[in-house]
């Protein structure tokens, strides 16, 4: 198995994989910092030029640019607050907030050096857990999937509102993504369900549209409403020196870029969760780590931690979610799906032969996200105080071009105007939540999870009836849920019980 | 008792999802089985929220969420103007795409908020605007092949027969 991991290693550092790797990588990047083009999108497009392509070249094109278009994607999130892919939305609530205090540049390093730290462990992850990720990946049922995403949607809720009524506050926006999840044909019987008689609601509401709306818009607004730049007319000798900071950031807090890299790699082994599920619960995960309400009161402010989290989880997903790919030919997500794809062209079957006979293959792909990570961020890095540069531009001049990257984002959807129509609708209900104080990364999490809660509730009640229920493992899941939702409060009454000052 | 804004979007978010358990309730099961569970459980929860809402007699105590919030440095009246202004403008590029289609809003669009929002200098405005357009046209239109819907008027002028 050694030998097969240095012989995947001296098979992408020949001239032509690598430069195959590079190029991927080259097109990853752009496609990252760009919104509206998305990972699957660029994917989809570069497969044609795969037919005439060794494995060996094919793999680390496809997968050089896959594996870092997370990476790039923070970096329009920190900058403008417009998440250059879906996966990269939780990176807004404290990246741009960051950015708009002056420390564009900190955000940046932090946001980098973690996805690098991330996409490293997603790799490690990969290469270890093929032999041994089988039994857990066949002992998840749908009942068990179904309470999965509830904790899922139980980690974003109660993290995103403080006080007695947050975690209502929270389910209630969680509850609403799952009621825009449900337009659309109805999967089990085929009836449309409020659709209007659009044709467009038909295959459901897009989520680029969603996201670009209900976060981009707002910030937009709040933009035009202060009249400044991003960084509020700081000087930009503030901004260049946080890049070495936000690096530093990252080991600071390494446990913490760790564990959320492992969430990232246990939700990317679960098929259809993905990296934006991955990025909400790591950042729920950071935001639990805070140990007093006052520090807890930084998230959404422009905590470093809440940059870290989702930067280390969207990356480490995509090692993670190769596994049940190559392993069991069970894609995970849209770009897992494609690259499925890419193996029937190239006439490879997942499996035990990749384990087997490709071994040397598959270890080349774990090289490849290494590889091109590392390639992406020391480039990223290298110009990240010209990117910097950007959040120090006034308003009057970045505001309409971020409005036509919002337009022209959510228009790629389906390149359909009703796209644009959605964008509308949801950057108003998007300024009304901020407006309100009702937190949006629940919505997001909702509307991202529901067709898939659904499908599991339903064969789970079909298979089982009212017996899911009662299976251990759903209910060891549900008891980690209650634990999850009454975290924040043990934690609150533990620290107050702490600092009783009768009690020293 | 007092109605504010956020009892609003509890009252909204209330009818809307019983109005989604009501349209659920003609399905048959195998569809309604997920819409209703969520559409009650999310009307409950917006009620119990309206409730408490109106009977809250402090304002501003422990409301706050981990997410973005707005810029507090500008006066209200000042920002409710701004605000305004701002969706008119974002109004605005939606209705010019829709009637002259995505080439020529995004020339129009950028070059009148420059010029007339702004007062930006000539050179400023035509700068910016040609690189956006050429940006946008690059990419979008000669390397991508993003097939651009033609605006509202310019279809209606070639069912005329003119152009």
């Amino acid at each position: 198995m050694f030998e097969a991991f240095i012989d995947g290693l001296l098979a992408i550092l020949q001239l032509k994989p690598f430069l195959c790797m590079l190029i991927g990588a080259a097109v990853g990047f752009c496609v990252g910092i760009l919104p509206g083009i998305g990972g699957g999108t660029a994917l989809a497009l570069m497969l044609p030029f795969i037919y005439k392509m060794t494995p060996q070249e094919a793999f680390p094109f496809l997968l050089g640019m896959h594996s870092v278009v997370a990476t790039t994607g923070d970096i329009t999130s920190v900058l403008f607050g417009i998440p250059g892919e879906a996966i990269t939305v939780a990176t807004i609530v404290d990246g741009f907030p960051m950015a708009k205090k002056g420390e564009a540049g900190r955000a940046l390093g932090a946001v980098l050096m973690s996805s690098l730290v991330g996409a490293l462990f997603g790799a490690a992850f990969l290469a270890l857990a093929i032999p041994i990720v089988r039994p857990l990946v066949l002992a998840i049922g749908s009942p068990e999937m179904f309470m999965l995403i509830l904790l899922g949607l139980t980690c974003i809720s109660t993290l995103s509102g403080r006080g007695k009524r947050g975690l209502l506050l929270g389910f209630l926006s969680g509850g609403f993504g799952f009621m825009c999840s449900l337009v659309g044909q109805d999967q089990q019987v085929g009836i449309q369900r409020y659709t209007f008689g659009q044709l467009y609601l038909w295959g459901g509401l897009e989520i680029i549209p969603v996201t670009v709306g209900l976060f981009a818009i707002p910030e937009v607004v709040d933009l035009a409403v202060r009249g400044t730049s991003i960084a509020h007319d700081l000087p930009f000798g503030k901004l260049g020196k946080g890049v070495s900071e936000g690096v530093r950031d990252t080991f600071r807090h390494f446990w913490l870029t760790l564990r959320c890299s492992l969430i990232g790699s246990l939700i990317g082994l679960l098929p259809g969760l993905g990296g934006g599920v991955a990025q909400w619960v790591s950042y729920a995960h950071a935001t639990q780590s805070a140990r007093t309400e006052e520090e807890r009161a930084n998230f959404g402010k422009g905590d470093v931690r809440g940059v870290l989290g989702p930067g280390a989880a969207n990356n480490s997903k995509e090692g993670a979610s190769l596994i049940t790919v190559v392993a069991f030919g069970i894609p995970s997500s849209i770009g897992t799906a494609i690259l499925l794809g890419a193996f029937f062209i190239l006439g490879l079957m997942p499996g035990p032969d990749m384990l087997t006979k490709h071994l040397t293959l598959t270890y080349s792909m774990v090289w490849t996200i290494v590889l091109a990570n590392v390639i992406a961020v020391t480039v990223s890095l290298l110009f990240i105080n010209h990117l910097a540069k950007l959040t120090t531009v006034r308003g009057s001049l970045i505001n309409p071009l971020v409005l036509l990257l919002c337009f022209i984002g959510a228009y790629t959807s389906t390149n359909s105007m009703s796209d644009l129509v959605v964008l509308l609708i949801f950057g108003i209900i998007g300024y009304f939540m901020v407006l309100y104080r009702w937190p949006r990364p629940p919505l997001i999490i909702g509307f991202l999870l529901g067709n898939l809660a659904e499908t599991n509730l339903y064969s789970s009640v079909t298979r089982y009836g009212v017996h899911w229920v009662y299976r251990p493992k759903v209910l060891i899941i549900f008891m980690i849920t209650l634990a999850f939702a009454f975290y924040p409060f043990l934690q609150k009454k533990l620290f107050h019980r702490e600092v009783q000052p009768d009690e020293i | 008792m007092r109605f504010k804004g956020r009892c609003m979007m509890s009252l909204i978010l209330a009818l809307l999802s019983a109005w989604a358990a009501l349209t659920a309730m003609k399905w048959p099961l195998k569809t309604a089985l997920f819409p209703l569970l969520i559409s009650v459980s999310v009307f409950c929860g917006s009620v119990v929220e309206l409730v408490l809402e109106l009977l809250e007699k402090e304002e501003g105590e422990q409301k706050d969420t981990i997410d973005f919030q707005f810029s507090a440095g500008v006066a209200g009246p000042v920002a409710r103007h701004r605000t305004v202004v701002t969706f008119s403008w974002i109004m605005g590029f939606f209705l010019l795409i829709w009637f002259l289609g995505f080439p020529l809003a995004v020339v129009l669009f950028i070059f009148f908020y420059l010029k007339v929002q702004h007062g930006e200098k000539w050179g400023i405005t035509l700068a910016v605007t040609i690189a956006a357009w050429l940006c946008f046209y690059g990419l979008f239109i000669r390397l991508l092949h993003t097939p651009m819907q033609e605006g509202l008027i310019f279809r209606g002028l070639k069912s005329l027969g003119i152009g």
